[in-house]
């Protein structure tokens, strides 16, 4: 032999081990032989021989010492991958993974259409809560520089932060702060405004002149505010928002100048808000924006402006930049500690809290039902993405082969696993792409209320948070959906695929093993979510029956505010006679009274008294409510007075006074003996008591029994009531006539709240009914889902058994046995779910155990029933498939394989 | 992913399996066996066939073996496991339901 082509070789590729090369050695070795046999010089077979060891890089890759991944890149264009070409290669394959993904969908229009729109349920629930969540709590106002705003409020140890200041004190606190920080001041109230020839009720802040200097807010048209404005006696202005000067204005350009009525004061507008300028407190929208100075005339409260007692303006500050919130703090603890009088003690101090988001203080109570809310939804997402791993793992099955063929060509797991991903992304990003269309849809129809029943104006939009949240859910959505179908893949050794044909029973029983515990997920999840509803369900059925006299659509009330018609106390006491003179002669109405506050109702006066200060003396410091009510107040709620007398027309202004005390009362103040008739001193005043009423709830539905003094309103004048009627016709019957009545009195004066006490209950329970109601809808979403996996799993498990099930039915087995045994399966998924989720039931809702009331998260009954439900569902989700397999026809089954 | 390379490694593994399915034989006679069946249109280079011999080796589907004649060079001989025939045919058919799947979707039988 003329060449030693070992030499050759081990020369060119010194790092090949002897014996390959020794093969490879040999190949060269035939190549030139048979060159020469064919014809060739020497010289020109000797080319053609060394010219086969092109690609010798390749060879150095010895396949017996690489990874098998690697190995695959011995062929050309993916050979040899330096890092750099490697990015490359997984750049193109991404782009073909993609547009493999969206082949398979318009492939499988059906199948993407069914994950599509249970991804777009999953991720647009998450949307719908975080949009809202934002919208409520967490966008800033849109507004320069809003991390420079703060709220002024006045702050005690014993009672924390307190919001309200007086004008006086308002001042004090803005020059005081001038050299830190420029401080506004806002204070909101409904008003009518009325042009020729439309009128409106609207929300009208009343405001500093520098308000909106103060927030930078730049006017749409017109100069705005000047500072005079804010004088006494200045010519009454208005700044509109955006929607008013649209709607009453037509957006008319010229509308500076031009004249407005509000509560019948004519006003010139100076300006037109932006329109993405609603006020600075959260949730209530602003139509209209007027001095401080002017809202003395509108109330025919001259003194306003002077009285240092009336607190009732709230105070917003901007910063100047490189000032600290600590510094305007101590500057006006020192400046206003005087000037604040009796209230300030050594415990005394003002707080300056950020308030990027603006005012709060009607949101601040939905954080925590959110925020449940956010974690519930939460878990539906698990459920989703559980449900469609599932799908796609169902049908990677069915595509089985294809992933066998692309593996035994040598498709490495990596690449097979990283385009179930890109397939999964694609249609979650798909699936998330309506859900943020579809979420924000359905976050604005989500009408929420204040704790008081007003509704919150709220603007829920898609903003770069909201995308961005969107994003971060499909992201994760996307690798929980391709992750769990590539674990299966992960199973699929191709030598396996192939020794076990199609449906490797192996396999398959690896893939169902999966299936089952995403099953398990889902019914656990489900569970979770059952429970916590079936937790808020009770929790609310036990609140609305804390008191039965409470709920009654017999009973209607309204609220008269004699203030909107510039009534003075004189005034007032006779309105109020002749109102109720009026209300009890309607037909229909069997009992009518007034009352200050209705039951369950927050707010309302209350005693502070220190320890000893009252008669009988009682060593703690004390608290009870104090409720001006009308003779037949009781009678008309149907709260039964225990002893004693109701009031009467003849306890008047000028008799002795009188009260009637709770049962909590009567027991503090005289446990042994009989309070009828005794005198209760509470530092100068003196009262008789003249009867025991029954306990309700005062404040709220939750509350711990309170003690509570009745007083008749002719002793304690309030300037707003509401009237109390008890009825035997329909609710809008006796609205008409307490209307007709009202305007009999006074055509003019407004009667507003108009419901029953059901409504009103309603309102008072609008976060309980809210939070069950929404959680009873998911959960009820969840059960679907999980019920659809389980139907999905058993379904799968009868085809995959169909040849058993004809070998036993061949055999003489009954179908009620077949039927049993595939119960079984699905018994025991629920069960194992049913287990798990029962204890993370017990785990998670230990958290929301403040948010019930009169029941513990640990109730078995819920506990109980839930568990019963869901092994229910499983069961008939099971039971569908079960059967259509017992109904198979032997023979053919068996045949079949 | 891109079938291509994968059809390509993948067709050319069945053909190293279909060359082994009568006779054990070394690695220059496979390369001529599959170069002959195909027309000479399938052709292995060196630098691809013995990496994918050693790889179908390694998964357990052919086994080599260094046979000595005398007056000849040892050579390296490789044969069919059971493993490897199962998989012979197991991909035959896979590759046949392929097949029949790209004439019926490229429409590649005019006829």
């Amino acid at each position: 032999m003329s060449h030693d082509w070992y030499v050759l070789v081990r020369a060119r590729l010194p790092q090949l081990p002897a014996d390959v090369a020794e093969e490879v050695a040999q190949h060269l070795a035939d190549l030139y032989a048979e060159a020469l046999r064919g014809g060739a010089k020497p010289a020109e077979a000797a080319a053609a021989a060394e010219a086969a060891l092109r690609d010798e890089a390749a060879l150095l890759e010895d396949p017996r010492s690489t990874p098998r991944s690697a190995a695959s890149g011995w062929q050309a264009g993916q050979s040899h991958t330096n890092a750099d070409q490697r990015g490359g290669a997984m750049f193109v394959n991404l782009r073909r993974d993609v547009m493999y993904a969206l082949r398979m969908m318009r492939r499988q229009p059906g199948f993407a259409a069914v994950t599509i729109l249970t991804l777009a349920l999953g991720i647009g629930v998450n949307v719908a809560v975080f949009a809202v969540m934002r919208a409520a709590l967490l966008a800033s106002i849109p507004v320069p520089r809003p991390e420079q705003l703060v709220s002024i409020v006045t702050w005690t140890a014993s009672n924390g932060d307190h919001t309200d200041f007086s004008y006086p004190l308002y001042v004090d606190a803005r020059d005081a702060a001038a050299p830190l920080a420029k401080v506004a001041a806002y204070s909101a109230w409904t008003v009518g405004v009325a042009t020729p020839d439309q009128r409106e009720r609207v929300t009208a802040e009343f405001t500093t002149s520098n308000y909106f200097q103060v927030l930078g807010v730049q006017m749409r048209v017109g100069p705005g505010f000047s500072g005079p404005d804010e004088r006494r006696g200045a010519a009454a202005v208005a700044i509109v928002s955006d929607g008013l000067w649209r709607s009453m204005f037509r957006s008319d350009p010229d509308v500076v100048g031009r004249s407005i009525l509000v509560d019948g004061q004519a006003v010139t507008i100076t300006g037109v808000a932006p329109a993405s300028f609603t006020g600075f407190v959260r949730g209530q929208r602003a139509d209209i924006w007027i001095p401080v100075s002017q809202y003395a005339p509108l109330l025919h409260d001259r003194d306003l402006l002077d009285r240092r007692t009336t607190s009732w303006l709230f105070l917003v500050a901007r910063l100047d930049a490189g000032r600290g919130r600590d510094q305007l703090e101590r500057v006006l603890t020192n400046a206003l500690r005087g000037s604040a009088g009796a209230e300030a003690g050594s415990d005394w101090a003002v707080h300056a809290n950020p308030a990027p988001q603006g005012d709060d203080s009607l949101v601040a109570d939905l954080d925590k039902p959110l925020q449940l809310l956010m974690m519930v939804v939460g878990l539906i997402l698990v459920i989703t993405a559980a449900n469609v791993a599932n799908l796609l793992l169902a049908r990677s099955c069915s595509r089985q082969s294809e992933i066998a063929i692309r593996q035994s060509l040598g498709a490495s797991r990596g690449r097979i696993v990283q385009q179930l991903i890109v397939e999964a992304a694609v249609l979650a990003a798909a699936g998330g792409v309506s859900a943020l269309v579809a979420g924000t849809w359905v976050a604005r129809l989500f009408e929420l209320r204040t704790i008081g029943g007003g509704a919150l104006a709220l603007s829920v939009r898609p903003d770069t948070m909201v995308v961005a949240f969107t994003a971060a859910v499909v992201v994760g959505a996307a690798l929980l959906n391709g992750l769990i179908p590539a674990m299966g893949v992960r199973r699929l050794a191709p030598s396996e695929v192939i020794k076990h044909g199609r449906d490797g029973s192996r396999v398959a029983a690896g893939r169902g093993r999966l299936r089952a515990t995403l099953t398990i997920v889902q019914i656990a999840l489900s569970l979770v979510l059952i429970i916590g509803s079936g937790l808020f369900l009770r929790s609310l059925a036990r609140i609305r029956a804390v008191d039965p006299s409470i709920v009654s659509n017999s009973r209607i009330a309204a609220t008269l505010n004699t203030t909107l018609r510039g009534y003075d106390e004189a005034r007032g006491r006779q309105f109020y006679d002749r109102v109720l003179d009026a209300v009890s002669r309607q037909p229909g109405i069997q009992s009518a009274a007034l009352g200050y506050v209705l039951p369950a109702t927050p707010g309302g006066m209350r005693n502070n008294l220190p320890p000893r200060s009252t008669t009988p003396s009682i060593d703690e410091p004390l608290e009870y409510d104090l409720v001006p009510v009308s003779p037949r107040f009781f009678q008309t709620t149907d709260l039964p007075l225990l002893a004693g007398r109701d009031f009467e027309p003849s306890d008047s202004s000028t008799s002795p006074p009188v009260i009637i005390i709770n049962e909590r009362m009567r027991a503090r103040f005289w446990p042994t003996g009989d309070a009828i008739g005794q005198t209760f001193r509470a530092w100068t005043d003196s009262y008789t008591v003249v009867g025991i009423a029954r306990d309700t709830k005062y404040r709220s539905l939750r509350e711990k029994p309170r003690m509570v003094m009745y007083l008749p309103l002719t002793q304690l004048h309030r300037d707003t009531v509401n009237v109390i009627v008890k009825t035997s016709l329909p609710a809008d019957a006796t609205t008409a006539a307490l209307r007709e009545a009202v305007r009999g009195v006074d055509p003019a004066m407004p009667l507003y709240n108009v419901r029953t006490f059901a409504e009103h209950l309603d309102r008072a329970l609008y976060f309980d009914r809210l939070r069950a109601r929404l959680i009873s809808w998911l959960a009820a979403l969840a059960l679907a889902l999980a019920a659809i996996g389980i139907y999905g799993v058993v379904s799968y498990d009868v085809t995959q058994r169909t040849r058993e099930v004809g070998i036993r039915l061949a055999l003489g087995a009954q179908r009620r046995e077949i039927l049993a045994m595939l119960l079984g399966t699905g018994a025991r998924l629920a069960l194992v779910g049913v287990v798990i989720g029962t204890v993370l039931a017990l785990w998670l809702t230990r958290g929301v155990a403040s948010q019930l009331y009169g029941i513990t998260p640990h109730d078995p009954l819920t506990l109980a029933v839930g568990a019963a439900i869901l092994f229910a569902v499983a069961l008939a989700a099971t039971y569908i498939p079960a059967r259509r397999a017992t109904r198979i026809d032997p023979m053919s089954a068996v045949r079949s394989e | 992913m891109a079938p291509k390379d994968d059809l390509k490694k993948g067709g050319a593994e069945l053909m190293v399996l279909a060359a082994l399915e009568d006779a054990p034989r070394h690695g220059y006679d496979i390369a001529r066996e599959i170069d002959s069946r195909s027309g000479g249109v399938l052709r292995f280079h060196v630098a691809s066939l013995y990496p994918m011999l050693y790889r179908l080796e390694r998964r357990g589907w052919i086994t080599g073996r260094w046979v000595e004649k005398t007056g000849q060079r040892r050579r390296r001989y490789y044969r069919l496991t059971p493993e490897g025939r199962r998989m012979l045919i197991a991909q035959r058919s896979e590759w046949r339901t392929l097949i029949e799947a790209l004439n019926r979707a490229a429409g590649l039988e005019s006829a």
